[in-house]
């Protein structure tokens, strides 16, 4: 799923040039040691060790990127005017002498850094034309984020085969709206907001929605957002989660999505083809891309052999698992 | 978009100052805290119903005239405010209501309350001290919430919250006893986040004891997909490079594979994309630490609430048994929800398990109502009489390892609300009472490195804060309104950090007179 994509963006980024913001006087290399694209982001990158310590996140990210900077900042008369150069509200705003909430920025300090007061006039003054700027993001911007909660829940049900029925009663089409009770022993763990706790009802394991927040899930009701980053709580959630749901998908009678090339009476000594074809499924359904000869020997030898010999059911829940837990799995 | 939300200049920033790396160690100040604890009261509070800050002539124009609500009685006239004690140099002491009985401070009647007594029962006024008109910079929740958490006002957080700069400060130190180095126990209105900080100082979520086994045990007894997943051995801590960290750490088969992982992929990509690998890398370390110290079986045993129990105080004996809980009325209301969650917050500080706790309690005070200042009166201030007792029970616990400390004097506890609530004004018939969100609040410090019974800020009339002395970041004195970020500096100061060790976009002071040394 979100491994092909993974793969193409990093083939992107790979010959492309859009990252960190290292700063640097005018003119000098700059994202991620890659030269300036032109003198907008040869201002851009000078500008930064200034601004983009406030104005790289939040509703102002004007330092984010080019395409913000360029977006936000450059081509609004209101803080870049080629036709009055000195009365541009950037250049303003480096004096002391913007009108509103913020006369001066930075706050507190007098502008003292690079580029000076006067190259930044004349570049506005020569302004390039906006031609080259999109309303979109430029299609050579990398970008990497932690799957969310709820697409880890329904990806993790899709590709193991599970449901939210092998966990619930939903025998009646209007379940999520109803008291539910989870099976005894499972770990279920669903979505906040489409909890039947949103109509006041009884919800049986409290603990199922709590993990999903845990998670890294909002609550939208409450207004509690979602988590961006994957930190120690989403990974202590999802850990178990994997280990949890591989067991149950490899136990639930006739599914196949887990075991499609090997059964759980295959051995290592005696069907290893199997198994390592196997492996090479679930990699593919999971990770999205092909995996190569070394990436499924080096799952097989490292977590299903040693696991093996406790039992094939807990070696294949660590392959299972181990796949979940894979950067691959986890970004998209 | 993961660029607009991840600022790769911020980072940089935040690298500058060391924020991406673990703090350096530091010598271990005798009379510095090692532990912080922040309770948030949703919905924004009035603090000046609780201490108050002015001129006794004030209340007069900003208390409306004493009543009731739902039997307790509430608002008070200046001849009923009384000192905890003794001023503490050239500051005003902690002043309130008397609202207590004192022959029997535990009645309770249309005009007697215990609520707000625990302070003087426990004499905490020798460990607290309270700021206020701070400027939140904001009256909108979750922007007030992150400002309060982080010290700028933000819909998104832009620093790293106080919590997790707290527990990355003192990571080095306590890495290998401390498996759960940030711990959010409840949440409501908000998380406190870690903004571009190491995964340690990152939050785990430990909503409740009965949530610990499915989310923190190896245990195949309790979670069954652990059985023959669960069989470690120690071996040497390397982060996503390779690096050997220095320590040792106990991982399964299963575990050890899935830390190697990210590591494959570092340098092909941006530093974004690196920052996302190594704090995977971090996040699974940390996880399998958790599992190994086997947390669940140390809290499980651990007394969260005990003192409160085995030596009751006298002036409860009107409320139920259980310590966290109080009524109004003739039993019509007990507030009985908030002692899950004070007890675990206690397990986890007197277990050592943890560096910095965040809890929130249940009641929102977000009330919109003409009735807003009645309840943030009654409720109020019994919600602050179980933080007093959440204080005793730390004063009367002895702090682990720490021969001669109290929980309490090893432990920052900050007690804040996102924002107030707008101020009464006389009118011709009474008074005005509004019940919207207002910018200006206070916070309570408590605990070790804190000054004793003092009172910074004020406010005037009408609920704005009013200038006092701060120390800037630059070093030089100020005399300005302080601003959440100031709140936040100064409880950054009180644990022992430099001005140079955190950083807040915006600037920020630390205020003179809280900490003990200031």
């Amino acid at each position: 799923m979100s491994g092909a994509r993974w793969v193409g963006v990093l083939l992107v980024v790979l010959t492309g040039c859009q990252g960190n913001i290292l700063g640097g006087s005018v003119g000098s290399v700059g994202d991620a040691g890659c030269p300036p694209e032109g003198k907008n982001d040869e201002i851009r990158l000078a500008l930064a060790p200034t601004c983009a310590g406030c104005h790289t996140t939040g509703n102002k990210p004007y330092f984010a990127s080019l395409s913000a900077f360029e977006n936000g900042l450059v081509y609004d008369t209101k803080w870049v005017n080629p036709s009055a150069p000195e009365s541009s509200g950037l250049l303003l705003l480096l004096q002391g002498k913007a009108s509103g909430s913020y006369p001066q920025m930075p706050p507190g300090q007098l502008y003292s850094g690079a580029p000076s007061l006067e190259t930044l006039t004349e570049w506005i003054r020569t302004l390039p034309p906006r031609g080259a700027v999109t309303d979109t993001p430029a299609p050579e911007a990398f970008t990497v984020r932690r799957l969310r909660a709820e697409e880890m829940v329904l990806s993790l049900l899709g590709q193991l085969g599970l449901s939210p029925a092998d966990f619930v009663d939903t025998s009646s089409p209007n379940w999520r709206n109803q008291e539910w009770t989870v099976r005894g022993g499972l770990l279920f763990v669903w979505p906040t907001d489409w909890a039947p706790g949103i109509s006041g009802q009884y919800v049986s394991d409290k603990r199922s929605i709590e993990r999903y927040e845990t998670l890294g899930g909002e609550v939208a009701l409450q207004g509690r957002k979602k988590d961006l980053v994957l930190g120690p709580s989403s990974m202590q959630t999802l850990v178990q989660m994997s280990q949890a749901w591989c067991k149950f998908a490899i136990e639930k009678p006739g599914n196949t999505a887990v075991l499609r090339y090997a059964t759980l009476a295959d051995k290592s000594a005696t069907n290893a083809a199997a198994i390592q074809k196997n492996i090479g499924h679930l990699w593919l359904a999971m990770l999205g891309d092909v995996p190569a000869d070394a990436e499924v020997t080096e799952l097989y030898q490292q977590v299903y052999l040693p696991l093996e010999t406790a039992s094939t059911k807990a070696a294949w829940t660590g392959v299972c698992a181990a796949l979940v837990r894979h950067p691959k799995w986890l970004s998209y | 978009m993961l660029k607009w939300a991840l600022g790769a200049g911020q980072v940089a920033l935040l690298d500058r100052f060391g924020l991406l790396r673990s703090g350096t160690a530091h010598a271990a100040g005798t009379d510095l805290p090692t532990r912080l604890c922040v309770i948030y009261l949703p919905g924004g509070f009035r603090p000046h119903y609780h201490f108050w800050p002015m001129e006794d002539a004030d209340v007069d124009q900003c208390v409306p005239a004493p009543g009731g609500f739902a039997g307790e009685p509430i608002f008070f006239r200046k001849e009923q405010l009384v000192d905890l004690a003794e001023p503490n140099g050239p500051y005003k002491p902690l002043r309130l209501w008397k609202s207590w009985d004192e022959t029997d401070p535990s009645k309770r009647n249309g005009s007697s309350t215990p609520a707000m007594y625990g302070f003087k029962h426990f004499k905490l006024h020798e460990q607290t001290s309270v700021l206020h008109g701070v400027d939140q910079g904001t009256a909108d929740h979750a922007s007030a919430f992150v400002s309060a958490m982080c010290g700028v006002p933000s819909p998104d957080f832009r620093a790293p919250a106080l919590h997790s700069v707290v527990a990355n400060y003192l990571h080095p130190r306590f890495a290998s006893t401390r498996p759960l180095p940030f711990v959010v126990v409840a949440n409501d209105r908000g998380t406190p986040v870690a903004q571009g900080m190491p995964s340690h100082a990152s939050p785990i979520r430990v909503p409740s004891i009965e949530a610990l086994t499915p989310q923190m045990s190896d245990d195949p007894a309790s979670n069954p997909w652990w059985a023959n997943l669960n069989q470690r051995t120690s071996r040497p801590e390397t982060d996503a490079k390779g690096t050997s960290l220095g320590s040792m750490l106990k991982t399964t088969t299963l575990e050890q594979y899935t830390l190697a992982q990210p590591g494959k992929y570092l340098g092909h990509s941006t530093p974004k994309v690196d920052a996302f690998l190594e704090g995977l890398n971090g996040s699974l370390r940390g996880v399998s630490r958790v599992l190994a110290a086997d947390v669940v079986s140390v809290l499980q045993a651990t007394k969260g609430t005990d003192a409160l129990i085995t030596n009751r105080p006298a002036y409860l004996a009107s409320y139920l048994n259980t310590p966290f809980s109080y009524t109004f009325g003739g039993a019509n209301f007990h507030m009985t929800n908030l002692e899950p969650r004070l007890d675990m917050a206690l397990r986890l500080l007197k277990s050592d398990l943890t560096s910095s706790v965040h809890v929130s309690f249940s009641l929102d005070f977000d009330t919109h109502s003409g009735l807003g200042h009645a309840f943030s009166c009654a409720h109020g201030r019994a919600q602050m009489d179980l933080v007093a007792r959440f204080l005793g029970e730390l004063k009367q616990s002895p702090a682990p390892g720490m021969p001669g400390k109290t929980l309490l004097d090893d432990t920052l506890v900050v007690v804040l609300s996102e924002f107030g609530r707008s101020w009464a004004s006389p009118s011709a018939d009474g008074f005005n009472l509004p019940d919207n969100h207002h910018p200006f609040t206070s916070v309570l410090y408590a605990g070790g490195n804190v000054a004793a019974n003092r009172q910074l800020g004020s406010y005037d009339r009408r609920g704005f804060g009013v200038a006092t002395d701060l120390i800037e970041e630059n070093g030089q004195a100020g005399h300005r309104v302080p601003r959440s970020a100031d709140a936040v500096a100064t409880a950054m100061r009180i644990m022992g950090l430099d001005f140079h060790e955190f950083f807040m976009p915006g600037g920020y002071g630390e205020v003179v007179g809280l900490r003990k040394a200031g």
